[in-house]
């Protein structure tokens, strides 16, 4: 074992135990999530531990060198994980909005002013 | 000069979305009142005196509590408005740009053509100290627009526009910050409803640039504008 898998083999293996007790513990698109997580974390296990295996996947792909498959693959799961961060961060930020948009018209006050003559204004 | 507009006056709702405005609202009401009844502040989690400034002034106050953009901010007091029957809402800014005269004339359009929006232009009507940047990013953002939207507008950044109670209920607007502008003209564009431009008068000083968009940022805007789209 050299010192990259000495690092990432435990790292990986962690994250796929801990994704799997939130497999577990979770249901709908939070359990969907973990599993996706899981599977990664736990192909991320046998791609370090076993290299030869990316490069024997690369080709099936037509990619000349595992490492490059992996760099592919990780940066497709990124992208696919900012996407959907972007638009829960923008679900939340709508709720958001219309929590304080109601907040703020139900506590909507009329200023008197001071100003003489113009009670009549008041809608 | 309420008396000007006489019965109209009651139907027109003014929207005024501030944000640390403090220093420049104050001229700003005390113009607006002089011809119209219906205002409404939003005070948009302003962290100076903005709030109780407007509060010295017979208007309806709305207080975000916290900063959550010019555009929230308005579909915030179309939101009240239309809840309060308004007729025509005209949007506006609090920073003093914009000239009170030329509520009237967005209106008087509005009616007098059968129109759902007028969108004031100040490509059309005047401008006051605008820097060359300014303009040329403004020009940018029409073309911007023009391409997204595919309506042909020469200025589609004004904060003062005049609507009807139907064209506002169309609007819905999501994009809380400054996108919003853009985002209006997408709407008016998919609603169908007719509008027109009118050309107003924006009268930029030191202190409203320093408060205003920087040039800089229209790309960040764009860029979020596009996302958007793609992302829907």
């Amino acid at each position: 074992m050299n010192l990259f898998q000495i690092v990432f083999v435990p790292l990986f293996a962690v994250t796929a135990v801990l994704g799997l007790v939130r497999v577990m513990r979770t249901r709908g698109r939070t359990r969907l999530n973990a599993a996706v997580l899981t599977l990664g974390a736990l192909g991320g296990v046998v791609v370090v531990s076993i290299p030869q295996l990316s490069t024997t996947l690369s080709r099936q792909f037509g990619i000349g060198r595992g490492a490059d498959f992996v760099v592919y693959v990780g940066l497709t799961v990124i992208l696919y994980s900012l996407i959907w961060l972007y638009r829960r961060v923008g679900r939340l930020e709508t709720q958001l909005t219309r929590l304080i948009r109601t907040h703020a018209i139900e506590r909507a006050t009329w200023q008197e002013g001071g100003a003489e003559g113009r009670d009549e204004a008041r809608p | 000069m309420t008396r000007e507009y006489g019965d109209r006056s009651a139907e027109v709702w003014i929207v005024i979305p501030a944000y640390n405005e403090a220093t420049r609202i104050e001229v700003v009401l005390a113009e607006l009142l002089l011809s119209w009844k219906r205002i409404v502040v939003i005070d948009d989690g302003s962290s100076d005196e903005t709030a109780r400034i407007a509060s010295m002034y017979p208007v309806w106050l709305l207080r975000h509590g916290t900063n959550l953009g010019q555009g929230a901010a308005i579909q915030t007091g179309i939101e009240f408005a239309l809840a309060r029957g308004a007729r025509y809402i005209v949007t506006f800014d609090a920073d003093g740009q914009h000239d009170p005269a030329d509520v009237g004339r967005l209106l008087t359009r509005l009616e007098a053509r059968n129109l759902d929006f007028v969108l004031g232009s100040r490509f059309l009507g005047a401008t006051e100290g605008m820097p060359l940047t300014r303009a040329l990013t403004l020009r940018v953002g029409v073309l911007f627009t023009r391409l997204l939207s595919g309506v042909r507008l020469t200025d589609a950044h004004n904060g003062l526009r005049a609507m009807t109670a139907r064209g506002a209920a169309t609007l819905q607007l999501v994009q809380n910050g400054m996108e919003h502008a853009s985002e209006i003209v997408d709407r008016i564009s998919t609603s169908g409803l007719p509008f027109a431009e009118a050309g107003v008068t924006v009268r930029y000083t030191p202190e409203t640039l320093e408060k205003g968009q920087r040039s800089g940022a229209a790309l960040g805007l764009a860029a979020r504008l596009l996302i958007e789209k793609l992302l829907r």
